[in-house]
């Protein structure tokens, strides 16, 4: 009888370490080249400013903001108002961690008043690849964002592209939400702002994982057409 | 899938071993006889909830090293990351309640130094410790503030009745060392066989090179790396035939730095954690007895613990172990008379934790420091008065000061407890403290137990308690901006002067109307606790035991953001916002069916919820009110079915465990499984509350196994053993390594 308990019992530990064993716990680290798209990794934002009183050796000061040109994809820390009023650039990454992304507009509000650029920015609640036609003059000036942030804040119609859980204290971006933009010179594309720490991680699980690093992705039609189809 | 895969699995492993269990004939008893040691401060003997028991035998089986190793194994209980606090701070969660609200005792005196709430347990090496109880629910009316949620209490090496000594090298994966010289001995002869005095002295070392599961560190562990020293000594002494003095000190220090390199593209990044922690605990204790009659042992009974519970059940039997307790010194025909006596006890102690702790950058950037020293003083005295075999009392006054960073506070304390023994079948307990803090005034907590037997098989439990824990000192006077979100925290004392200073210095662009209700005299959070047990024992080697436990939370401590900055970034404080609950079931079967073979079985049902957002989400209140499906983009109205729970929590939550031991080759084994169903790590959709489209920490199993031989009579022992042998780790707890593997050698001397 005891023997035969015994057997049951490791014929029973067997089969739960089976039951337990390792599951796939490697990181997918999604594909976002579709072919036509541009995507860019890590872009550096202003590493070394700090938002916080008396910690000493960070240099306390507001983040520097920096601006971006789509269709060159490069970076210009430029602050003048010359430069900020030219067509050299599409988007500004402004504020806390650079986080918040204005267009290019010289006439709202924002980092290129009294320019000449022609950006505008709404959201859509869609997959990156699913977003296939700007709307139209209309529709677009109305819905106009004029730049995308922190998700709800300051105010709940405030759409973003992150949002900073209370939980963790971290920046979550918002999946599956899509940008529709008008460049500087009004072209159309759309945008993803897919994360702000270093190396897109699915889950950000350190407080002082790497930030601000851009990872984002766009597309811009450049015929002039409304047409924003991706693969 | 995974989850109901599982849990069939252990279902019919549960099943067919009744089976087996109900095919064999022995006759054997359960439980071994066992004394219970009247003079220690055994939560045994004064708590009214159920009282969880893991004894040194079964510490040693296991070979663990670290508390936390030892408390992640049982039903119940969860070890999480606080990712929110930093990669250092980890706590240890019971029945649903965080880490803030668990006391942490080391011989029945609180331990101290916690990293926003949170007590790190792998500071505390296993080494020496005798056996560990647990009390789940509010225990207030035990040790007042901060038990809110329950109390672990570390009982160290207590009985000493020969001279020896040990060694024990242990060594494994991620260098992993654990060296421990032990040694004791009575002395001072007498007519005491074991002597008047006895002495204890141990010492420890650990080290561990950390784990880390972040496939996107290049360098650097996300469960940090450290060394820890500890020494410990105790020492007793009988004055005479009436008085005895007990004098109990411990020194612990850690030293820790962790290196975190993040390479991605062309960047890398590095992040240096330096941790520096030490820990004084120092203990005199003066016990006189005033009896007419022989007087017992304080020390003996502590051997009968040793053969007890290597399965840790809840040991409920506090009534139980007494009246055992009396037979037993019945039949040893000494002390038989242990009416109308008393006992007075006088003790003093004192803990003090420091503790630096500095991150950095690459960079020479500081991202944070958390420097503080931090003395606990506790003067208590206390009375035992045994009227007779029927009625008991307990009682005694106190006073604490605490002294952290130039901050005073001051607390008394008394209590009183009875136990009576109404008739055979049913006995109460009933309890009162109450406790006076300078700041936040006087607070009574009762508690009471009752324990009804309905037949010899079956005996039914109730028990009832509540809890309450004041305000820390961070919540009264921090100023504090996080240099990573930018937000910043404001105690409620402050919020008065420092808002009107920013707003001086134009930082505010707006303040919020709840900025008036924010209240210096934050409240307490207090708690109730129900729970509801049954005992069944079928069949002698059999035990089944069920409770149902409720928790209420009121007045729980919420940040509220009072004002908005300048630049976007919130400004938070305190407030008494919510009402929290934590309810379930907990079950456990254990079985002793053949000799030197112990199998149980836990399980833990667990509902964690926050009526606050409940409450939102019923009337619909921004940000509540939506539910996004971010699989598709689409937002819809949310529901109150929505709401899963709190964070970290697992709905269930398994355990088996086999311990085996055969005794004439000197072998044993122990094979451990847990289980534990997903949990919530964090919103991933803007709604503050947690819904199954948020972060989830997947449901997992760790499976843990040891295998010891003695040889050359009992004084060397080879042991090997494996920590989660199947290596299965997730990015989302950070603080869960993956597969360790040692091998220990353990060196005994003593006499034959």
């Amino acid at each position: 009888m005891y023997k035969r308990a015994q057997w049951q019992w490791l014929a029973a530990i067997v089969l739960l370490t089976m039951a337990c064993k390792k599951e796939n716990n490697n990181v997918t680290k999604l594909n976002y080249e579709d072919g036509v798209s541009t995507v860019i990794y890590d872009l550096a934002g202003d590493t070394e400013a700090s938002v916080a009183d008396g910690v000493e050796g960070k240099e306390k000061r507001p983040f520097r903001s920096f601006y971006f040109k789509l269709s060159t994809k490069l970076q210009s820390w430029d602050s003048s108002n010359t430069f900020k009023q030219s067509n050299n650039w599409d988007l500004a990454f402004t504020d806390i961690y650079n986080a918040l992304v204005y267009v290019n507009n010289g006439s709202g509000e924002g980092p290129g008043k009294g320019g000449a650029g022609k950006g505008l920015i709404i959201a859509v609640d869609s997959a990156y690849s699913k977003v296939t036609i700007a709307p139209e003059e209309d529709a677009f000036e109305t819905g106009n964002l004029r730049f995308a942030g922190w998700d709800g804040y300051p105010q709940p119609y405030n759409t973003g592209w992150y949002f900073y859980s209370l939980n963790t204290h971290l920046a979550v971006p918002i999946q599956n939400r899509t940008f529709i933009i008008r460049t500087a010179d009004g072209k159309y594309g759309k945008l993803e702002l897919i994360n702000v720490y270093q190396g897109n991680p699915p889950t950000v699980t350190d407080l002082f994982w790497p930030a601000p690093y851009f990872t984002f992705r766009y597309f811009v039609q450049q015929d002039g057409s409304h047409n924003l189809k991706t693969p | 899938m995974r989850t109901s895969k599982d849990l069939y699995t252990l279902f019919i492993l549960c099943c067919s071993s009744l089976c087996a269990f109900s095919q064999s004939d022995t006759s054997r008893t359960l439980k071994s006889v066992e004394v219970k040691a009247v003079h220690l401060e055994t939560l045994t003997s004064r708590a009214a909830m159920p009282v969880t028991v893991i004894s040194r035998k079964t510490l040693e089986m296991m070979g663990s090293r670290r508390l936390d190793e030892v408390m992640r194994e049982q039903t119940g209980i969860a070890i999480v990351n606080d990712v929110s606090a930093g990669s250092r701070a980890i706590g240890m969660q019971l029945q649903g309640f965080s880490a803030d609200y668990i006391l942490i005792l080391i011989d029945g005196q609180p331990m101290i130094g916690r990293n926003a709430g949170n007590f790190d347990l792998s500071r505390i090496t296993v080494s020496d410790i005798e056996r560990i109880e647990i009390v789940k629910g509010a225990s207030s009316s035990l040790f007042g503030s901060e038990a809110l949620g329950g109390v672990v209490n570390i009982i160290t090496r207590q009985h000493i009745d020969a001279a020896q000594g040990q060694a024990i090298v242990r060594y494994g994966s991620q260098h992993t060392q654990d060296f421990t010289l032990e040694g004791e001995t009575p002395f001072g002869g007498g007519t005491n066989k074991s002597g008047n005095g006895s002495l204890n002295l141990s010492g420890n070392f650990y080290h561990t090179d950390g784990f880390n599961v972040n496939s996107f560190l290049s360098k650097g562990a996300t469960a940090p790396p450290y060394d820890s020293y500890s020494l410990q000594g105790r020492l007793r002494y009988k004055l005479n035939a009436n008085n005895s003095l007990n004098i109990a000190g411990r020194w612990a220090l850690r030293n820790s730095i962790n290196e975190s390199v993040y390479s991605s593209s062309q960047v890398t990044n590095t992040t240096r954690d330096v941790l520096h922690e030490s820990d004084v605990n120092g203990a005199i204790v003066w016990q006189v007895n005033l009896n007419k009659g022989r007087n017992a042992n304080p020390d003996k009974g502590w051997q009968a613990n040793l053969n007890k519970d290597r399965n840790a059940t809840p040991d409920k039997d506090w009534q139980a172990n007494l009246n055992k307790d009396r037979k037993t010194n019945l039949n040893n025909g000494w002390n038989a008379n242990l009416t109308n006596t008393w006992q007075l006890k006088t003790q003093y102690y004192l803990t003090r934790y420091s503790t630096t702790q500095d991150v950095s950058t690459g960079k020479s950037a500081q991202l944070s420091s958390n420097d503080f020293t931090q003395y606990y003083h506790r003067f208590e005295e206390q009375v035992q008065y045994v009227v007779s075999n029927q009625l008991s009392f307990t009682g005694g006054i106190g006073g604490n000061l605490e002294v952290m960073d130039g901050n005073d506070l001051k607390s008394e304390y008394a209590y009183a407890q009875g136990d009576w023994k109404v008739n055979n079948r049913l006995s109460s307990r009933l309890g009162f403290r109450y406790d006076h803090s300078d700041f936040y005034g006087g607070r009574l907590n009762p508690s009471a137990g009752l324990k009804y037997s309905l037949s010899e098989k079956i005996s039914l439990t109730a028990a009832f308690g509540t809890g309450y824990k004041t305000p820390d000192f961070q919540k009264r006077y921090q100023v504090f901006t996080n240099p990573q979100a930018g937000y910043t925290v404001l105690g409620v004392e402050e919020v008065a002067i420092q808002l009107a200073a920013m707003q001086a210095a134009g930082l505010i662009s707006e303040v919020r109307p709840v900025a008036k209700d924010i209240s210096a005299a934050l409240k307490p959070e207090m708690a109730v606790s129900y729970n509801v047990g049954m005992s069944y024992t079928p069949v002698q080697k059999i035990r089944i035991d069920v409770n149902g436990f409720y928790n209420q939370l009121h007045n729980f401590i919420n940040t509220v953001q009072i004002a908005t900055r300048t630049n976007f970034q919130p400004v938070y404080s305190y407030i008494n916002l919510d009402r929290s609950f934590t309810g379930g079931v907990e079950a456990g079967v254990s079985t002793h069916v053949l000799k030197g073979l112990d199998i149980s079985f836990g399980y833990q049902l667990l509902y964690a919820k926050d009526r606050g957002i409940m409450d939102s989400i019923r009337t619909g209140a921004y940000p509540y009110n939506k539910i996004r499906n971010n699989n598709t983009g689409e937002t819809r109205a949310s529901k109150v079915s929505d709401y899963i729970g709190l964070e970290n929590r697992s709905r269930h939550m398994l355990n088996l465990r086999v311990f085996y031991e055969y005794a004439p080759w000197g072998i044993s084994a122990t094979f451990r499984a847990n289980y534990k169903s997903r949990s919530g790590y964090d919103d991933a959709n803007n709604n503050r509350f947690l819904d199954t489209y948020d972060t989830f920490i997947d449901a997992y199993c760790l499976v843990y196994a040891s295998i010891e031989k003695k040889l050359c009579k009992g004084h060397l022992a080879v042991q090997i053993t494996a920590d989660n042998l199947m290596n299965y780790t997730d990015m989302l707890m950070p603080g869960q390594p993956g597969r360790i593997l040692m091998a220990g050698l353990k060196w005994r001397l003593f006499k034959q």
